[in-house]
């Protein structure tokens, strides 16, 4: 294997960490092989660009917080976090679990459009009853001179509708502010493990 | 050999060679093989580990044409080290009681039982 090889497979096993810490990786190794007689020989008591960057993500994920000259102990502050990172780090680093991640995706895509879709429904029909009441009163009020009886009682549906649909309606905005209440919440966990990885590495 | 050096003792081996004079990351490499039996690839995180913990500092100096990566202890760094020396002593003297316990006894060691 020549160094380049070497290197550029690395580089495809470390992927999922931060670029940061790829790019400080490639460089080490990069001028590793430059400094090194035999290319050739170099690449192979390094030993296979796999176990070379999952050692790389197994230092970095046992990481102490970022420096601060009064920490002697190791900090794990995220550590259920970073390991459950870690984990999919290693699960991405095969070639099967991409799919696999792919429609994790899609499944949580799916959840959320079924979500939308409750609430758009909900909506649509307390609109479609405020629309239906206030047909019911526009033409029930003038329907009267015509036929009282008629037009009373038309007015008397379009006020129900009315009525109903403004119930409808306000069911729909309580459904809707507790469901995005939860959105909200589960992108807030799932960021938040991401900014505290990120903070730490700076 | 049968044991290994990892973790912890690595970090100190490694702190312990730069304190003797900077060095670039094969030629480190390279010093720190002659004497224990370390995985070429272990000695990466290490080094870069030992740099986010601000116990190691990097420069680059040009070489033939391009830049070579320098690391060098820092003053963090010696500190840590000396810790490290004045515990792999004790670690040393405990090691010894147990595994050469036999040979003390038949020596008469005077330190018996703590």
């Amino acid at each position: 294997m020549t160094g380049n090889e070497f290197i550029s497979q690395l580089r495809k096993y470390l992927s999922g960490l931060p670029r940061e810490e790829i790019e400080a990786a490639v460089g080490y190794f990069t001028e590793y092989f430059a400094d090194a007689e035999d290319e050739a020989a170099a690449a192979a008591s390094l030993g296979s660009p796999f176990e070379a960057a999952a050692q790389i993500i197994a230092g970095f994920g046992v990481q102490p917080a970022a420096v601060q000259p009064t920490a002697e102990t190791v900090k794990t502050r995220g550590g259920a976090g970073r390991r459950v990172w870690l984990i999919l780090l290693a699960a991405f680093a095969s070639p099967l679990a991409v799919p696999v991640a792919a429609a994790l995706v899609v499944c949580i895509l799916a959840v959320f459009l079924v979500v939308i879709a409750a609430l758009l429904s909900f909506w649509a029909a307390g609109a479609a009853l405020l629309a239906a009441g206030v047909a019911g009163i526009a033409l029930g009020i003038p329907g009267m001179f015509h036929s009282f009886a008629e037009g009373l009682f038309t007015l008397g549906c379009g006020l129900g509708f009315l009525g109903f649909g403004v119930i409808v309606c306000k069911l729909a905005l309580l459904l809707s502010r507790k469901s995005s209440a939860g959105v909200v919440k589960g992108v807030g966990t799932a960021t938040y493990w991401r900014r505290t990885k990120r903070r730490k590495d700076k | 050999m049968l044991f290994q050096i990892s973790g912890t003792l690595l970090d100190a081996c490694v702190l312990a060679e730069l304190s003797r004079g900077d060095a670039y990351g094969y030629a480190l490499t390279q010093n720190v093989k002659e004497t224990l039996e370390v995985s070429e690839s272990t000695m990466y995180p290490v080094m870069r580990r030992l740099q986010t913990e601000a116990y190691l500092d990097v420069y680059d100096a040009p070489f033939g044409g391009r830049n070579r990566r320098y690391y060098s202890i820092t003053e963090r760094g010696r500190e840590k080290l000396l810790a490290y020396a004045a515990d792999w002593e004790e670690f040393k003297l405990r090691v010894d009681k147990l595994i050469c316990k036999d040979e003390k006894k038949e020596r008469g060691a005077d330190d018996d039982g703590q």
